[in-house]
């Protein structure tokens, strides 16, 4: 870290104007810094195994072998937060890396080729490469292709897209067909640690990822309450210890202690003390703009507060407790293909329509993520629909998770003011 | 009650003063670089050619982009909302407007009771909008004003394939060399603004009444291309230029 502040001090400057900027806790922010050190810690130690993964990679089966996993897209999020991505992304597209790729993708590989610390972007070299495209496919090709880079051993776990989401038959089979590769990582992992799996070791693990996920959902759950305890602005950043650090006892302490707080907040406070439902209820879809925050605090000052994201709620993958192997591995294979992203057009709509009004949504923002192209399929299929049956105003915003260039202020600033302008005449036109 | 709408837009500030619901005065002027410097001038003007104080403005709204450079007014509205209202205004059954400005073109649909229901905008491109036409007027040595008269003459528009404002330049420029008639190269032109609007517009039926707002809707041959190709007769309020202004000053009376 002395190294990079010294090569780049503004880069370093700028970067931590960009995290005081965010909307963090002093815990949640010494959280992520413990995960970061952790990761520091685990490359240098030699012994140490460790390993990088993509977001929905059962983890478990790493950590249960004393493999320390590696998120090279939390890392990109980082630099997203801190607003240095670009010149790692253009650096990125200088040595080949289309413009039309995923931002994070092509952030965490400049920040790698510029050897920025993980804080700042750049992913640690893994002993071993990971990657799943149960939600998207650039993660296996990402993954695959930086190990082949850096000649690392790589494996990758195929997860089918379970389009019709009704034929039940065929839910088995897939699970089926996922179990199957677990036994196959299972060996991969044995042959590149020498060590043995302990099923033992893996359920305590899982039993750990499921406390903290549930403990995670039972939080997000109390954002539909009137007003939230929380917004998107907040959220993303409180999702993170979940994205990598589900199984360390210290994240699982921040979000019991943290449930404690809202539930007497809620649960027990007079009711006069909870102030009343927020002017504008809005739902975001897609992956948030991590370099403009300042965009989610307009919103809020307008009245339009998020308090409901699929993306922030999705990322806690463990919903159900297990208690066998068996029973855990098919579990945890049908929540890997069981994803709002995967669902077709129908399911879509109804899951948005579901939350919608659970929720009590006034509107919903559907970013097109000029990058993530996943996520951004369907989207004027999705709006005319919920559109149609919900008469909520929708809007589409055209921006990019982590490359700036891809947002244009003006144009974004006019889209977001017409739709809190549309609210407004529709909440008005109900009374 | 008097009020006043003030549309900074990209390349020109309009004006509208409206009173008790009546059309007073009208007023265009170029932007410049500098917005403030803008909307102060013909706001100066106005106040002198209607001789009143600043004072006797009961409400003055601000829209279009550079609608926060307004430190004065008392509210800021967006110009979707502001053209809604004025289309409105023009035509009280309005269904749809199209509204084609300097940098933006964009597709306003209402609902049964009048207000926005949704809306489209071009994304981070400005073919397709009054800066497009500027370029293409340039590159054909026109006035922007023959440019609209001039399409009405073609026998057979050409066909104008790029969407980007900077390589639409440079396909152009090959068919003049090609010695393709002006007339139909402008035709052409106009034909390639109408159709990337359209697609913009999506495919559901198009709302009717249908207006045309906003500096370009001065262009008769735009007028033309979009009726083309929407099989639609088009409306074009007379204030089209300050449709925006007109419905912020509007907006003002009703707040």
């Amino acid at each position: 870290m002395i190294g990079f502040i010294a090569k780049h001090p503004k880069v370093f400057y700028e970067g931590v104007k960009g995290f005081m900027h965010q909307a963090l806790t002093p815990r949640i922010f010494a959280l992520l810094n413990e995960y970061t050190l952790k990761s520091k810690i685990a490359t240098l130690l030699p012994w140490k195994k460790t390993g990088n993964v993509v977001a929905g990679f059962p983890v478990e089966f790493l950590l249960s072998l004393d493999i320390f996993p590696l998120w090279p897209e939390v890392f990109a999020i980082y630099a997203g937060a801190a607003g240095v991505t670009q010149p790692l992304i253009e650096h990125a597209e200088s040595i080949g890396y289309s413009r039309d790729l995923c931002s994070y993708m092509k952030t965490s590989i400049g920040a790698y080729e510029k050897k920025y610390p993980c804080d700042f972007g750049g992913p640690p070299k893994g002993d071993i490469y990971l990657s799943t495209n149960m939600i998207c496919d650039t993660h296996v090709k990402w993954i695959e292709n930086e190990a082949r880079r850096l000649a690392a051993p790589y494996f990758g776990l195929d997860v089918p897209s379970y389009v019709s989401g009704s034929d039940e038959a065929r839910l088995e089979r897939y699970i089926d067909y996922v179990v199957a590769q677990f036994y196959d990582l299972i060996k991969f992992l044995e042959e590149q640690t020498g060590k043995s799996f302990s099923e033992e070791k893996f359920m305590k693990t899982v039993n750990k990822s499921q406390e903290a996920c549930l403990l995670y959902h039972e939080i997000y759950n109390y954002r539909k309450r009137l007003p939230a305890p929380q917004y998107f602005e907040f959220q993303r950043l409180f999702m993170l210890p979940i994205g990598v650090m589900w199984n360390l006892d210290s994240a699982i302490k921040y979000y019991r202690k943290y449930l404690a707080k809202i539930k007497k907040r809620y649960d027990h406070a007079p009711p006069e003390e909870l102030t009343g439902r927020e002017k504008f209820r809005v739902m975001w879809e897609g992956i948030t703009i991590w370099y403009k925050v300042d965009m989610y605090y307009d919103l809020a000052e307008k009245g339009a507060k998020v308090v409901y994201e699929s993306y922030t709620e999705s990322v806690a993958f463990r919903k159900k407790r297990t208690s066998t192997f068996p029973e855990t591995l098919r579990q945890m294979a049908k929540e890997l293909i069981l994803t709002p992203y995967t669902f077709n057009l129908e399911n879509r709509i109804s899951f948005f329509e579901q939350k919608i009004d659970e929720y009590d949504i006034d509107g919903l923002i559907l970013h097109a993520n000029l990058s993530c192209r996943p996520s951004s399929t369907g989207l004027l299929d999705l709006k005319d629909a919920i559109q149609k049956n919900r008469g909520i105003p929708i809007l589409i915003l055209n921006a990019d998770m982590d490359d700036p260039r891809s947002y244009a202020e003006g144009p974004t600033q006019t889209r977001l003011d017409s739709f809190v302008e549309m609210m407004e005449e529709n909440q008005q036109s109900k009374k | 009650m008097l009020t006043v709408g003030i549309d900074i837009g990209s390349i020109t500030t309009k004006i509208a003063v409206i009173d008790d619901n009546k059309l007073l005065f009208t007023d265009v002027s170029f932007t410049g670089y500098n917005a403030e410097k803008a909307w102060q001038s013909i706001l100066d003007k106005t106040l002198t050619r209607l001789g009143i104080e600043q004072s006797a403005i009961d409400r003055l709204i601000a829209t279009g982009y550079g609608r926060n450079s307004v430190d004065i007014a008392d509210k800021k509205i967006t110009e979707i909302m502001c053209h809604a209202s004025g289309a409105r205004f023009f035509l009280p059954k309005t269904r749809g407007i199209i509204d084609i400005g300097g940098q933006d073109s964009k597709f306003i649909s209402l609902g049964d009771n009048g207000s926005v229901g949704d809306f489209v905008m071009n994304d981070k491109c400005s073919a397709g909008t009054g800066r497009f036409l500027e370029v293409m007027a340039r590159a054909l040595e026109l006035n922007l004003e023959d440019f609209g008269k001039i399409s009405l003459m073609a026998k057979k528009p050409a066909k104008i394939s790029s969407m980007c404002t900077v390589f639409a330049e440079s396909e152009v420029i090959s068919l003049i060399s090609k010695g393709e008639a002006r007339e139909n190269i402008v035709a052409g032109i106009h034909e390639s603004i109408a159709s990337r609007v359209t697609s913009m517009m999506g495919q559901s039926a198009t709302p009717k009444p249908l207006v045309l707002t906003g500096g370009v809707a001065k262009n008769i041959g735009i007028k033309k291309a979009l009726e083309k190709i929407l099989k639609i007769k088009i409306e074009v309020p007379d204030t089209a230029q300050v449709n925006g202004a007109i419905g912020a000053a509007l907006l003002g009376q009703k707040q």
